[in-house]
This record gives structure tokens, sequence and C-alpha cells, in this order.
């Protein structure tokens, strides 16, 4: 790994980064305060180092503070005459400014090294943001990631949300302070240098890889297309209140060709203890899979999904390295219905197969790998839809024996499979429909139903006759 | 109670059921009943089916073929009368956006999902349904009275000389004591329970004992609130969870039937169960339809049938193309009895079609309720129907209706389906 003494994504130091030598190991001091006189605030400011590649390497001097932490975590240590230096020994050091007046802000000369140029993992960064006691931030940012962080510095670029009516002045040390509104105009303009000099922006492997193959020339199958994509990733951010890290990734189809809706992104490298937060996506061997904001006519050559969030759930702060990939459908499969499939007990069924779309894309994307499978799921779909939206003693009745004969299906396609509970999890993803599901079983309380002998026979199919 | 002449000659069934995809034709000896328990009082029916379906497996795996043949399943359905609100708002401030499905996966233990979730919330979320699981255990709030319609079905099964078993598990076992309770002197004789896992001090009727892990955690918390109330404890620990499947030691498929002892015993317990039990002496038919009338203690309440080649079969016409009104009484309390015979549908492919299922006050002196059993190798229900006055022959030619089944055999694969409706 080679090592990259870099001085930031900020306005002077981006135009001498322009000018290449002397851009490397010269210390810019920051400043953030409010400009306007405010009420007095109490809160902490924050400024985390945030390991984003899961090694170790990068470090932060921060010294010439104007005002001295009231906490450290991590590995900080002093720094003689003064001021400390964080490393990225562990995922995440910290040192905490907690102020009566969080108004009056923070000024601190940074010296940072980072090693990595951000293609495994996360770049590793500086974050500094400003929350109450309970880790609420204290001020809306633009932040893409919804953190409301004000600053992020790493090897990829800096990140500039300062939010009216603080105001941010970058110089360095010992020149004059760049004043605001110009220091916002060369900030940005350092980003876009930073954008040039294509450190965020790293390829994926270039592996493509038949996830899923199927027989049925209509039928959809999941392919890996990392190799046609750049994945560009943006820093983690620490949320204290939720213990979540959350970091970015912009997908660009680079191939010349369309790449098929619905889209995923895997995650994989995760150490037992860190989840990616809110998947219900799994691949076959049971990594999360995100599901990708994609036009319903796919991703476009040269088109991207910009900005697109992942979170890490991880309260032990365990040092990772997050593994991407990218899978795409092709084939036929109704559009996804996002949110709008969520608004009725029904949902949306736009190819009129009787299988809810979310239902079937899910089935596709997790199941998809076996047609025995895919087809037994693709009938209790229905039937286990039966039961949501039943009203009444017969209908549930119905809805019951027909998932009995899906739950036969399934035994026979598939010994052992758990995968009803899933798909019934699924199924039922929204308060209203576990309300009516609440209602169809109780409708069923008491009854009795028959297990048929032949399971063969329980499915609407001929599972025989296909192919795995 | 009196019954009308059986007619001998029906009780000819065909052995040949490989023509048949249910293989309904097979004379029946015992039917094992799966009686779940409640759970965390949501999303408990597939649950239950999995369950019905792994116990099917397993004791069909301990039979020869013939035996298999002898044998039939069916799931008595327990819901609890448990509200969900207070789980809908646990699962909404701990679980994150996807909320509903988690809470599903959680309530399920679906461990591919759950690997998505992360441990803490994991193990938060689980406390807080075994409690409740436990309180509901406590003081059940599920209604009584479904349990009716349970021994209705195995009433009609021990009438058509069907040995009955309750596997019962967790709160399954309170189902099926009160179901034992319920049942007619008669059809008691022929009716055991194989408890598994029950919160209950004692069991109405058993042959083989009980099974109880040390380990089981549901189990152990009743049996504490139990003492703490002053109820009695139920029934003893006597085995080991020795596969940790399942961290509460308790699921029926996870825990008990997946550690080896235990998955013995109540294998063996069913099979040895059927083998004690005398067999019913069997007054109704077995067939590919058979309709149940039972009523109160007025004389007559008769039942009438129409076939789809519109046939009327009734007490004065007890033959009818497909099938037989076997058994018809008229000094209360029925039972009354129709079956399709399996060699109908094997000859005859005039008998699918739509049959109508009614009933006729026939005589007494008060309003009566009729209860009509209707069964098929895959679908079964029970109906009520309260007549208000007798009204003699006059009625015999406008019953009430009570159900339909709709018979299709599919060109493709000759298997037949039974809708009721």
């Amino acid at each position: 790994m080679h090592r990259i003494k870099t001085r930031l994504a900020l306005p002077t130091a981006a135009a001498l980064f322009a000018s290449a030598q002397i851009a490397m190991g010269a210390p810019i001091r920051f400043s953030i305060r409010a400009t306007d006189a405010a009420p007095p605030l109490a809160g902490t400011i924050f400024l985390d180092l945030i390991d984003g590649d899961g090694m170790a390497g990068s470090s932060a001097r921060v010294t010439d503070l104007s005002l001295p932490p009231t906490a450290m975590d991590g590995p900080v240590s002093p720094l003689l005459p003064d001021g400390f230096l964080l490393t990225d020994e562990a995922l995440i050091s910290t040192l905490a400014f907690a102020t009566a007046n969080v108004y009056e802000g923070l000024a601190f000369t940074l010296d940072a090294e980072w090693i990595g140029d951000g293609a495994i993992g996360f770049p590793d960064a500086l974050v500094l943001g400003f929350t109450d006691a309970d880790g609420i931030p204290l001020f809306a940012t633009a932040d893409p990631r919804g953190e409301n962080v004000f600053l992020i510095l790493s090897a990829a670029g800096g990140e500039n949300y300062v939010p009216a009516p603080f105001s941010l002045s970058v110089r360095e040390p010992g020149s004059e302070a760049v004043p605001e509104p110009r220091s916002m105009a060369l900030f940005a303009l350092g980003l876009g240098l930073m954008g040039a000099l294509a450190v965020r922006r790293k390829r994926g492997l270039a592996v493509l890889a038949l996830l899923a193959v199927s027989a049925g020339a209509a039928a959809a199958a999941l392919n890996d297309v990392t190799g046609q994509i750049t994945l560009d990733k943006a820093p983690l951010v620490y949320n204290r209140a939720t213990r979540t890290f959350h970091g970015l990734v912009t997908v660009r189809n680079t191939s010349a060709s369309v790449l098929g809706a619905p889209m995923y992104l895997v995650v994989s490298g995760l150490p037992a203890g860190v989840s990616v937060n809110n998947a219900i996506d799994l691949t076959v061997d049971g990594k999360p899979m995100l599901k990708l904001p994609v036009p319903q006519n796919g991703l476009l050559p040269g088109g991207a999904i910009p900005d697109f969030l992942v979170r890490f759930h991880n309260p032990d702060k365990l040092k990772f390295s997050a593994v991407f990939r990218v899978l795409s459908f092709s084939g036929a499969l109704p559009p996804d219905p996002g949110e709008g499939g969520k608004s009725t007990l029904a949902g949306i069924d736009a190819n009129g197969n009787g299988i809810r779309d979310d239902v079937e894309i899910y089935i596709a994307a997790n199941f998809g790998h076996s047609e025995k499978l895919r087809e037994a799921l693709n009938q209790m779909a229905v039937s286990t839809q039966k039961g949501i939206v039943a009203t009444t003693v017969q209908q549930s009745m119905d809805a019951a024996n027909a998932d009995m004969r899906s739950m036969e299906c399934l035994r026979y396609v598939s010994p052992g499979s758990k995968a009803w509970k899933s798909l019934e999890a699924v199924s039922l993803n929204t308060p209203d429909r576990i309300r009516a599901w609440e209602a169809h079983e109780e409708r069923l309380g008491g009854k009795v139903f028959p297990s048929a002998e032949n399971e063969k026979a329980s499915c609407g199919f001929d599972p025989d006759l296909l192919n795995n | 109670m009196r019954m009308r002449t059986l007619l001998p000659s029906l009780l000819l069934f065909s052995q040949a059921p490989s023509l048949f995809a249910q293989g309904s034709c097979t004379q029946v000896s015992a039917v094992v009943y799966f009686g779940n328990g409640v759970g965390s009082g949501v999303t408990t029916i597939k649950s239950a089916m999995a369950s019905l379906g792994d116990l099917k497996s397993d004791v069909k795996g301990s039979l020869s073929s013939d035996e298999q043949r002898k044998y039939s399943f069916k799931l008595a359905f327990n819901h609890s009368g448990g509200k969900l609100a207070d789980v809908i708002e646990t699962a909404r401030q701990t679980l994150g956006n996807e909320w509903p499905t988690l809470l599903v996966a959680l309530i399920l233990r679906d461990a591919r999902l759950l690997s998505l979730v992360p441990d803490e919330a994991k193990n938060g979320f689980n406390d807080f349904l075994t409690n409740r699981t436990i309180q509901e255990m406590v003081a059940p709030g599920a209604s009584n009275s479904d349990v009716d319609t349970q021994v209705q079905s195995y009433e009609s099964d021990i009438g058509e000389g069907k040995k009955v078993i309750v596997v019962a598990h967790s709160q399954g076992n309170v189902f099926a004591n009160l179901a034992f309770q319920r049942l007619d002197a008669n059809s008691a004789r022929y009716f055991a329970i194989v408890p598994v896992a029950s919160p209950e001090s004692f069991v109405r009727k058993n042959l083989v004992g009980h099974v109880r892990f040390a380990d089981d955690l549901v189990i152990g918390g009743v049996e504490l609130a139990k003492a703490a109330i002053g109820l009695a404890v139920p029934l003893a620990v006597n085995d080991e969870d020795d596969v940790d499947a399942d961290f509460l030691s308790h699921g029926f498929s996870e825990a008990y039937l997946a550690d080896p002892s235990s998955n013995r015993f109540i294998v063996q317990g069913v099979i040895s169960t059927v083998a004690g039990l005398q067999n019913p002496p069997g007054g109704a038919g077995q067939g590919i339809i058979t309709v149940t009338l039972t009523w109160g203690a007025n004389p007559d309440v008769d039942l009438h049938i129409y076939e789809p080649t519109g046939g009327h079969v009734f007490y004065s016409a007890r033959t009818g193309a497909f099938g037989y009104l076997d058994v018809d009484d008229v000094t209360g309390f029925g039972p009354e009895h129709y079956f399709a015979s399996c060699e109908s549908f094997l000859t005859d492919s005039l008998a699918v079609g739509r049959y109508r299922f009614g009933v006729n006050y026939y005589s007494g002196s008060s309003p009566e309720t009729a209860v009509v059993t209707v069964k098929t190798p895959t679908s079964e229900i029970t109906r009520s129907v309260v007549l208000s006055a007798a009204r003699g022959s006059s009625g015999d030619n406008s019953m009430v209706p009570v159900a339909d089944v709709v018979v299709s055999r599919s060109a493709a694969t000759g298997a037949f389906d039974f809708s009721i409706q």
C-alpha cells in the first residue's frame, strides 16, 4: 500500500494541490465559527478520524486548538508542545469538545497523512460535527448521508457542509485567512480539482460472474456486472445516536450496454458483529444486497446512481473493509413498485401474473438460482397474498388451504427449505399487511386443515420439468 | 341413539389408491393432528403447517409403506387472542425502516433474514417476545369456542373408524385437553394426546407420557409465573435439548423434533398411541368426500345431498350415483353421514362437479342448531346453521343449503381438486 501524504480538498490546499509538490505535507488551518451573534447554545463538537479501509496507517495531527478537548476516545495521543495525534489503529478515534456555546466554533491546524487510494473499503477521513449531549446533531446540513456533519476531510476529497450562520475559513498557518464567501467558492473549486485527480473514484474488480442462469428465455436472471461499472466511495461518518456508520457509493455504468433493473449492491467482507443496516435481500451465499434506485428502463451507458447511502451497524466499532459488487437483472421482471407498492394491501401487480410485483422481484433476486424453488415460492406468494386481502372466513379458508398446498409443494421441491419464512416476512412488509394477516389468522382459529398425501401434486406446475 | 341400518354393501373400500393423486382411497385407521402452540400471537399458521409437515415426514419415516397409508395428518389450528399493538410498537421503535418485515422474521425466527439484524436488536426483541409468549400461556386470551370446530372433526373421523391422536405443542395442549372434555363419551375412547412442552399440569388422555426439556425457557418461565400466582405448574421436565438449534429450546420443529431423544418420543409416541387405542367401530364409511351432520336433542334433522348429475340423496333415497347416506338418525343428536365413494371417482368421470349439501329440520319442538362437517382430501370445514322450526317432509325438497364441494380433475396430472364453498 503506497502512502499519500496529502493536503486536503480545501480551497487553498486544493489550489496548492494543483501545483502538486507543495501540496504535500503542509499543515492547514481550519476555523469554523458563527459570524452572526446568536444566543449561546451548549453542545459538543466532535472530530472523528474514521477508518474506512480496515487497514492502519492514516493519521491526523491536530494542533493549535482554539478549545481544549474535554474527552477523547480511541487511539489518540498527545503531541508536544501541544495538540493530538489521531490514528486509524482503531475504527474511530475522537476528540470531543464540550462547550457552553457552540457558536464560538472551533479552530485547529491539521496535518493529515492518508494511506491508500480508496479502492478498498471507504476512504479514511476526519469528520467534524456538532451535536447535543445525546449525540443528536444540533444543525441541519446538506450532508447527503443525512448525518448533518459539517466537514469531511479525506484523500478522496473534502466535503464541506458548513451551514449558516457558521462560516469556514481555511488557510496555511501564518497566512491570511481566506474570508467568506470566497473560501466556499475555493472549497468547491478544490473539490473539482480533487475530482480531476481521481483519487476518490475507483473501479471495482472486473469480474463478470453469472450468479443465476435461467433456462426460460423470458425468465429473469441476476448477473454480476461489477466489471461494467465504476464505484466511487465517499467516507464513513458516525451517528452517535444510532451507533451506525454511514458511507456513500456512486455507481456509474461504464459499459456500452444498458444494465437492467433492478440492480443490487452486494456488500461482503464484513466481520461478525458488523451488519448492513436495513437490507432485506441476500445473495445465495448469504451476503446482504441493497436495492439501487435504478430507472425502470435500466441504467443507461454513462448513467450514474449518485451518493447511494450504505449504513453499517457496528456497535463494537470493529474495523472492517467492505467489498462491493453490483448485480443487475436481465430478462423479464415487472417494474419495481418501490414505496408505491406498499400503499394498499393488494399492492401492485403490473404484469398481471397474480404475484405482487415487489414479492416477485424479491423471489427472483433472492431465490432465482433455482427454477423449482422460484416457482414454488411464486405459488406461495399468490396464496399468501390471498390471505392478506381476505375479508371473510371463506376467503381465509381458501387462502389457508392454498397455503397448505404451497407449503407441501415447497417441501417437495426443496425438502427442509425455510424460504417460506423470508417470503412471509417480505410479504407482510407494512403495518396494514401485518394487521390484515392477524385478522386472517383470527378467522382461521379452531379450523382444521388436512395435509395432502402427494406433495408433488400440490404444486400448481410440474416441478420435474424444471431444470434446477 | 338409534341408528338406522348401515348399508353393509357400501363398506367395500378400494385398496387401489394409486390412481388418486391424493391417495384418498386408502382406508385410514388413524388421523394424527398437530395442535400448534400460539407463540407470539401473530404469523403462526405457516409455522404450524411447517411443523405438521415435519411431524408427518418423521412419523412416516418410521413406518412401512403399508402402514404409512393407514395414517393421515391434519392441522388443528390454534390462534391466540393476543393483540398485536404492543409488539408493533416495540418493533417500530427498535427495528428500523424495514420493521414490519424484520418483525415477522423475528417471530418466525428466520435465520436467513435475521443474519441482517444486529445481535443486540435480536436479543432485546427475543426477550420481549418470549415474555409475551409466557404471559399468553399463563393468562390466555384465545377463545375456547374455537375448539368446538376441532371437536367436530375429531368426532367425524372417529365416526368413520379412525383413531384420533393429537400431538399438542405448547399452548396447543390447553386446546387439546379442552377438546377431550367436549368429546362425546364414545368418541373419547378413541382419542389421545401426545403432549410436547405442555404448560398444563395434566393431560386429559394420554398413553405414552410427555416430553419437556429442562432448558425450555418458555415452559420454565410459565412454571415460575404459575407458581408465583399459586397455579399448578406444568408437567415435569424429563429430557434435555442436546441440539441447541433453538435458543429457547421450545420450538416444535426447531427443538423438540430436532433433538434425537425427543424426536424418538414424539414419533414412537404417535405410533404407540395408535397401537394402544382400540379401533373405533366405524359406523360411517370413509370416502373421498364425507359429510357429518350433528344437532341437539330434538329428534330429527336430515342431511340432504344433491350430486353433480342431479340425484337427490336423503333418508328415503340413501343410495346416490356416487355416494351414500350411510348413517341416518331419527332420535336426536345425530350423526347423519354421507360419503362419496372412491370407486365412483375411479370409474365414473361424471363424479366430478358440484355436490350440494344441506339440512332439513324434520321433527322437533324448539329451535335447533345443525352442525355440518364437510371433509375432502385437501380441505375441511365445519358450519353451524340455526333452524327455527321443524318442517317435516315439506322441507325435503327445499333444504337449507350449508356447503358445496366442487370437484375438478386436472387433465394433465389426473389430480382431483376439491373446493368447499
